[in-house]
């Protein structure tokens, strides 16, 4: 089997990789490295040797490429699924929207300059900061759902990965705060239009998705 | 993604930030004719595209981790440089500690070069440039006989970026890395 992303055992950066496999309907490896000493051993050992020119996780193997990255391994796979905009138009729009999703991402909080680590403080920090966080997210959800309008997708008419993105990363959100789309009636349309392709079904009915996984690890304050 | 948040919420009056026609108002923007947009990462690629600095079709990918592993290295040294006070030390040698290893993938990444797609000059030779040589200013020791500070002098050569660098008013002797405010500003070095 040619086709395998590799991941920590989380949704965190990971799932909206899976999401666009899932979707293609074609044969891939889930791999999923346990966060457990074993996990990181296991990891760390062979990080260096299995062809990554910028070794991290996630990666992507497909045949002879091997990528990292997870906004790089998205688009990749996006190409390949038939689920990036051709018009020259759209690309800008595009990347406008892929960053915009990408901020939504609470793991994409680690970076966030403004939260500093949100999600590896402490419990009591955590539940501190949590409020102007969630206000913070839900005016650039605002803002989301403006563009969005009747969609019926981010870009349009057409299905593109960014509409995994913001998917996925809104989930996340809904995790820590459930009435995070009240008031976004857009952003709530696509979220069940997503969850409801056809080619999602499968996914959605499987044991897994039943078992769930973690968006984040046990350590942190928001492990969801 | 957010690269300046902060600027934007101490600098911009909301008038002027939400009169621009920017869909998701945020620094930087840019507006060429109709095109009206925001996020850096969407920025540089419009930019790229329009000025031919983009990679082949078969190259595209392996450009992309590039231009990735840049932004993550942009965002880790502004969580250094934006956090707080009491954390900084150690999170300044925790930054550096890790920086060795990343200009040695640099250096195995970019070969014999010149650019990052080999003899084709491309966008995220631009991020490197500009990212690296904020963590060269914060840690110059980490930078000293690497093959990434040579690819850094040679695109600093390019005729176009020598003649900037080298102008009376060359705008990195006066503007600051980071915010005034932040942990570590890099303020320019007084010529």
């Amino acid at each position: 089997m040619s086709l395998k992303l590799g991941y920590w055992d989380l949704r965190a950066m990971g799932e909206v990789s899976r999401y666009l496999l899932r979707y293609s309907g074609v044969d891939w490896v889930d791999r999923r490295i346990p966060l457990s000493k074993e996990g990181y051993t296991q990891w760390f050992g062979e990080k260096y040797s299995i062809g990554l020119d910028l070794p991290n996780l996630p990666y992507l193997e497909d045949g002879e490429v091997r990528i990292t990255q997870s906004i790089a391994i998205n688009r990749y796979l996006a190409r390949k699924f038939g689920l990036y905009p051709s018009a020259q138009e759209s690309l800008v729009k595009c990347d406008m929207i892929e960053q915009e999703a990408q901020d939504l991402s609470p793991a994409a909080v680690v970076f966030r300059v403004l939260f500093q680590n949100l999600i590896v403080k402490k419990q009591d920090e955590f539940e501190q900061g949590k409020p102007e966080f969630l206000e913070k997210m839900k005016k650039r959800l605002e803002m989301l759902d403006g563009y969005v309008g009747s969609g019926p997708f981010v870009l349009g008419d057409n299905l593109s990965y960014v509409d995994f993105m913001v998917f996925e990363y809104v989930s996340q959100i809904k995790k820590m705060d459930p009435g995070f789309v009240d008031g976004a009636s857009n952003i709530a349309r696509l979220l069940e239009t997503i969850h409801s392709l056809p080619q999602l079904q499968p996914y959605f009915t499987s044991e897994e998705f039943k078992k769930g996984t973690p968006i984040n690890p046990a350590f942190t304050s928001f492990s969801g | 993604a957010g690269l300046a948040q902060q600027a934007v919420v101490s600098t911009q009056s909301t008038g002027k930030k939400h009169s621009l026609g920017l869909d998701f108002p945020n620094l930087p923007y840019l507006i060429d004719g109709d095109v009206k947009i925001s996020q850096s990462v969407a920025i540089m690629r419009y930019l790229g595209r329009k000025f031919g600095l983009v990679p082949s079709e078969a190259d595209v990918a392996r450009i992309e981790v590039f231009e990735q592993f840049l932004m993550d290295i942009r965002n880790s040294l502004s969580k250094v440089c934006y956090g707080d006070k009491e954390k900084f030390e150690t999170a300044k040698a925790d930054f550096i500690g890790k920086l060795a290893k990343q200009l040695e993938e640099v250096k195995g990444f970019i070969g014999d070069g010149p650019y990052a797609a080999g003899a084709k000059l491309t966008y995220v030779d631009f991020m490197a440039l500009e990212f690296l040589s904020h963590c060269a200013a914060f840690s110059p020791e980490s930078f000293e006989n690497t093959a990434a500070a040579d690819y850094l002098d040679r695109i600093k050569s390019l005729p176009a970026l020598k003649n900037f660098y080298e102008s009376e008013n060359c705008t990195h002797n006066s503007y600051t890395i980071n915010a005034p405010f932040s942990q570590w500003p890099g303020w320019p070095n007084k010529q």
